[in-house]
């Protein structure tokens, strides 16, 4: 158990070091951290209800039709994203719930998607996949604040050194 | 649209396809137009799918709806891959499979303010896509692998970078190709310097 936390959280990082969701941690870079730990706990507990509720369809509903399983996910991930933008209408994240449906449903729908080792390797991938996401995007956004836009050479502004940047998070985590 | 203004602009569709559907299909270069074939065949597909339907669906719900179709078209794209490119649809695995989500990002204007029809967004899009992940596919591929297109190339085998391999070296032959992408859109007075 304490490998796949490890695994989720650092070697095998799903947003820096399996590329998933990186667009995401690129779109919000610009964030304060406090907007980007709301967005990480929001894309957590999506990841935690996702990954549920598609292992238990996956499981139960659609063992003997798998080539449905991504196509269903996507509709239970849709749906619950709705869902969430009906019920934080009024609120301060109700701006971000497209930006999410945009960038990391992909995230969210390969956790979901992963999880066939039982109901708690699931659960805990995702959990700390969300954790993960959560750390290292503040780190990533706190780290392009930090970029002197003069010192960088003029075709590597923007875009190609963000993902400079990303890499050498990759980079950091690969270690472990 | 100019060329110089559709490479100045890489850097929007790639965000607009996911850069992240890019760094994963660069490991090899029959990944990457794999996952490129896809990308123009969905992304397509579901523009003119969306086009189709626009009149009934509401703005505040466009893009779910663009986020189911482009996933069903992008899973039937899948299964067709399954079935006759056993080999590149393993290799990409799941991903092949959801890339199909991005097609709601599809950009409706480009960087210079020029109204585009969203078909023809999703063709440039996966144009952008196609050129950025087969050139850094071959680089990484030869310079990482020591192999193209599968086949080994036994006379590099010493001097291959095996840090280019890995999801680090990713992140360097994308940003490079798109620093050198940035540089040829780059006005004249800007190379020069002045």
């Amino acid at each position: 158990m304490l490998t796949s936390i490890l695994a989720a959280l650092l070697s095998r990082n799903y947003t820096f070091v399996g590329h998933i969701g990186i667009t995401g941690a690129v779109k919000s870079k610009n964030n304060s951290i406090a907007d980007n730990a709301v967005l990480g706990g929001f894309v957590t507990v999506m990841l935690l209800v996702c990954t549920a509720v598609c292992w238990a369809l996956n499981s139960f509903v659609l063992a003997s039709a798998s080539f449905l399983a991504v196509f269903v996910d996507a509709v239970i991930v849709v749906a619950l994203l709705v869902l969430c933008k009906l019920a934080l209408a009024r609120t301060k994240l109700a701006g971000h719930i497209d930006f999410i449906a945009a960038t990391l449903s992909v995230l969210i729908l390969c956790v979901s998607a992963a999880g066939s080792d039982g109901i708690v390797s699931a659960i805990v991938t995702a959990l700390f996949t969300g954790i993960g996401y959560t750390v290292f995007s503040i780190v990533f956004a706190s780290l392009c604040e930090k970029l002197d836009g003069k010192a960088v050479p003029a075709p590597f502004r923007g875009l190609p050194i963000e993902l400079l940047t990303a890499g050498m998070i990759a980079l950091a985590l690969i270690c472990f | 649209m100019k060329l110089k203004s559709f490479l100045g602009s890489m850097p929007v569709f790639l965000l607009s396809v996911g850069v992240g559907f890019v760094l994963l299909s660069t490991a090899t270069v029959w990944a990457a137009l794999g996952m490129s074939a896809s990308v123009i065949v969905v992304f397509v597909l579901t523009a003119l799918c969306m086009k189709l339907v626009d009149k009934f669906v509401s703005a505040e719900y466009r893009l779910f709806a663009a986020m189911i179709v482009g996933v069903g078209f992008s899973v039937l794209v899948n299964l067709l891959m399954q079935a006759f490119l056993p080999a590149v649809a393993s290799e990409l695995g799941v991903f092949a499979a959801v890339v199909g989500i991005e097609a709601a990002n599809i950009p409706c204007e480009d960087k210079d303010g020029v109204k585009l029809n969203t078909v023809v967004s999703a063709l440039l899009s996966g144009v952008a896509f196609t050129v950025i992940a087969v050139i850094s596919a071959v680089i990484r591929e030869i310079l990482g692998s020591a192999s193209v297109f599968g086949v080994k190339l036994g006379f590099l085998d010493s001097f291959r970078l095996k840090t280019l391999a890995g999801a680090f070296g990713a992140y360097v032959v994308v940003a490079a190709v798109l620093a050198c992408f940035c540089k040829l859109s780059a006005p004249k007075a800007e190379k020069e310097g002045k």
